[in-house]
């Protein structure tokens, strides 16, 4: 005990002599959890707002969601299997060592050699070649046109920590070093961990003069250090709780698109009464989505008609969504001999779904009884529900998802959940398989926007989901703080000023 | 007293043996961290690919075998989640546990022998009446609701204590308390109703007819008899707080043992889990053995062979 206070004291006396001029600038994240791995080619899958402040990647998103260059400037394909990147040069690591073609290589070879953590970021991905001193090749598996805005994931680290490519992520673990705007200064894993600037960022230095991301599991609490003026950046601040944050007096609330879509897919691979089309008409047409966007989302959400929202490639805005019309169900499910009435098994989880996920389910299910239908619910922890959609697939016929589509490409999702053998696919439909396989394997955009686009057609009439909305992001932010939203809801403080 | 030790110690080996069996076959329920390790968009194969690195894919017998032979060297292994030593990230959070249990143990004997004291004293008086409400909502009271409470009133009303985290003494105020409250009630009751037992006694009227004072007759001759109870109490209570502290860590965002291994569970972070049992089931076991001792060398007519 009197080791970690003794500990202690440096810090305080820092924080101390801090206090007196520099806190005006120091931004402080009050986050539901830390990665607790800062392993670069593990993508951004354990905390992608810590990750992008201490690395750079190949190509980047831009805050609406469109690809950008950044360690690389330009790419062209060279062939079928090949895309040429062409690296930025002056760009120097967090140690002063320097980016170049063959640093890239490292950390492509280390991508591509399996190791238990490091599944499958760039799974398309076998290799890469240098050509010269700032030009890479990356070779992929087979035509993907997708390849450089998968690169938003292929995050660059130091030289001296990616030479191994069979190394764990112990090194990166303690001590991560990138391109990034933030360098890493201290982790206290299941507490903070604080950065600080990069002067010599090739995007110039951020004006922050600290950037540290608190872990506070309890949102309540979150909300309570926003107002006290503890944290100076909160997510997930949920609408009846807008004013409340308003009218603190030293914290405003920020609202963006997000690109997640959230639906109620169906099997139609085991059997049930959804694998009859009237039975999933009859659900589209007895839920008033609507009242419930009003009532439960205090409106903070928009109807979506198919998972693939405006701006994504292949948005076909002649899909519209199955009006509310309780008697034309009823009469769908009497064509269909369930006159009587039908019970279906839906499984959900109370982690997946965001903002009162489990009350908007609970609405639903009561609008569905009102036309005949039973969803007899069951609530599955996390880890189980993931299991039975991706591992055993044990999943019942009906369930509650969400899907964040990347790059506005529908690629990844309507592969993994309509193609035949996909991770997820229950559908099993060879028409909707080849529509898909034809889409990913094309280099023509043109022809990829319109077989989305015929997709979707075939969705609706099929009614092979029950889709729901698009949800806002709703940001607490310190009024110190002028910060910019992005549409993929990841945390970027990089380019954060500050009101004064 | 010392062969009792020496036996109860060599006893631990085969009871963490037992708790360690358990426990292997304990995370096999708990789901397959394979599917949790990768990205939604992963393939069947990858899954695949993740299972044999992380040795899943083994037969059970053999895995078994494997997880045995690492046990009994203390090894083990490294986390599936973030790739480090997993006996090493427990233990790191072990302290910041340490400190806020023994400092709720602390202030719920502080508070809650006297209550339960005074109590007894004052049975079936107005104050009698008060300490015992008390102490029903103290045990009634949800643990997360109290820490908000207090955070509200204390840290964004008053602003006179921290809201969370940890560092310094100040930090550890609200949660002590708040994980004190369903201990202190216990305690309390527990006392009192002794208490009350042992007022009744052959020996304490024995005592008055010689003469001894009330104040006396209290501390020296009952209180000394009731404590014993009260310290297996508190041994127990201070095992379950070690790993249970889960709620209040959570509330006020203490980075302690009890919510890693929350976090490990739902990620499925068999080795962190399994590092995490073993040294609990040691803390707890030997804090069993040093509460026996305490009481046998309180009350001599313990004895222990």
């Amino acid at each position: 005990m009197y080791t970690r206070l003794r500990g202690l004291i440096a810090p305080l006396i820092f924080l101390l002599i801090a206090s007196f001029g520099m806190a005006q600038r120091d931004i402080v994240v009050g986050a539901d959890s830390n990665g607790e791995h800062y392993d670069p080619q593990r993508g951004l899958s354990g905390s992608a707002h810590i990750m992008m402040a201490m690395f750079d990647s190949l190509t980047r998103l831009d805050p609406a969601g469109n690809l950008q260059p950044s360690l690389a400037e330009s790419w062209e394909l060279i062939d079928n299997h090949t895309w040429r990147f062409k690296i930025r040069e002056g760009v120097t690591f967090h140690n002063g060592e320097e980016l170049n073609a063959e640093v890239v290589k490292l950390n492509i070879d280390r991508l591509v050699t399996p190791h238990q953590t490091r599944a499958s970021v760039g799974s398309s991905v076998t290799g890469a070649a240098v050509v010269d001193a700032y030009t890479i090749d990356i070779f992929t598996v087979d035509v993907d046109p997708l390849l450089p805005s998968k690169a938003t994931n292929f995050l660059i680290g130091a030289p001296s920590l990616v030479q191994d490519p069979d190394n764990d992520s112990t090194a990166f673990n303690k001590h991560p070093i990138g391109t990034g705007p933030f360098k890493f200064v201290k982790d206290v894993p299941g507490e903070y961990i604080r950065l600080e600037p990069y002067a010599d960022h090739w995007n110039g230095a951020p004006a922050a003069t600290s950037l540290t991301f608190r872990i506070i599991p309890d949102r309540s609490v979150q909300l309570a250090e926003l107002i006290s003026g503890g944290v100076d950046f909160i997510e997930n601040v949920t609408p009846e709780l807008i004013d409340l944050v308003n009218s603190s007096g030293r914290a405003h609330v920020v609202i963006s698109d997000s690109t997640i879509s959230h639906t109620i897919p169906f099997r139609l691979d085991v059997e049930s009464p959804l694998q009859d089309v009237r039975v999933r008409q009859a659900i589209n047409y007895a839920v008033d989505l609507d009242s419930i966007i009003a009532n439960v989302l205090s409106g903070y959400a928009t109807p979506i008609a198919t998972v693939v929202l405006p701006g994504v490639l292949g948005y076909n805005p002649e899909v519209t969504r199955y009006e509310y019309n309780p008697a034309k169900a009823r009469e769908l499910l009497a064509e269909a001999g369930y006159a009587d009435g039908v019970t279906i098994e839906f499984d959900f989880s109370p982690a997946i779904g965001e903002l009162y996920n489990t009350e908007v389910i609970q609405a639903i299910a009561r609008q569905l009884s009102e036309a005949g239908i039973k969803l007899n619910l069951n609530s599955l922890e996390y880890g189980i529900a993931i299991q039975r959609v991706y591992g055993d697939r044990t999943v019942n016929p009906a369930f509650r998802w969400q899907w964040k589509i990347w790059y506005n490409d529908p690629d990844s999702i309507l592969y993994g959940f309509y193609s035949i053998g996909g991770s997820a696919a229950f559908v099993g439909d060879q028409e909707i398989q080849d529509m898909l396989h034809k889409a990913r394997y094309n280099m023509d955009n043109a022809e990829r926007a319109q077989i989305y686009s015929d997709l979707q057609v075939k969705f609706r009439e099929q009614a092979l989901q029950l889709p729901l909305y698009n949800l806002k992001y709703i940001y607490g932010v310190s009024d110190r703080l002028e910060w910019e939203p992005r549409v993929d809801g990841r945390l970027y403080f990089g380019q954060t000023t500050f009101v004064d | 007293m010392i062969p009792y030790v020496a036996r109860r110690l060599l006893m631990v080996i085969p009871t963490l043996v037992g708790v360690m069996l358990i426990v292997f076959f304990l995370t096999f329920t708990i789901g397959n961290p394979a599917v949790l390790l990768v990205p939604a968009e992963a393939e069947p194969a990858d899954i695949a690919r993740v299972e044999a690195a992380l040795g899943l894919d083994q037969p059970i017998p053999v895995q078994f075998a494997k997880y045995l032979g690492r046990i009994v060297r203390l090894d083990f292994g490294t986390s599936f989640y973030s790739d480090g030593p997993a006996m090493q990230l427990v233990l790191s959070r072990l302290p910041a546990t340490l400190q806020l249990s023994l400092a709720a143990a602390i202030i719920a004997v502080m508070i809650g022998v006297p209550a339960g004291l005074f109590g007894a004293l004052w049975r079936g008086r107005a104050a009698d009446m008060f300490l015992s409400a008390s102490v029903l909502f103290g045990m009634s009271i949800p643990n997360f609701w109290l820490g908000l409470v207090l955070i509200i009133f204390f840290g964004v009303q008053l602003k006179l204590l921290p809201i969370s985290g940890m560092g310094t003494i100040k930090h550890l105020v609200l949660p002590s308390i708040t994980l004190a409250t369903g201990m202190l009630a216990s305690i309390a009751r527990l006392i009192r109703n002794d208490l009350l037992d042992v007022l009744g006694a052959d020996f304490i009227r024995t005592a008055q007819a010689k003469g001894v004072g009330r104040a006396a007759v209290f501390v020296r001759h009952a209180l000394k008899n009731s404590l014993s109870p009260v310290i297996t109490l508190v041994g127990l209570q201070l095992g379950a707080l070690l790993g249970g502290a889960i709620v209040t860590e959570s509330v006020f965002a203490w980075p302690g043992v009890g919510r890693f291994i929350l976090q490990s569970i739902e990620r499925r972070d068999y080795p962190v889990v399994q590092a995490a049992t073993f040294v609990l089931a040691v803390i707890f076991i030997l804090t069993n053995l040093v509460i026996d001792v305490i009481c046998a060398r309180l009350d001599p007519r313990i004895v222990y062979d």
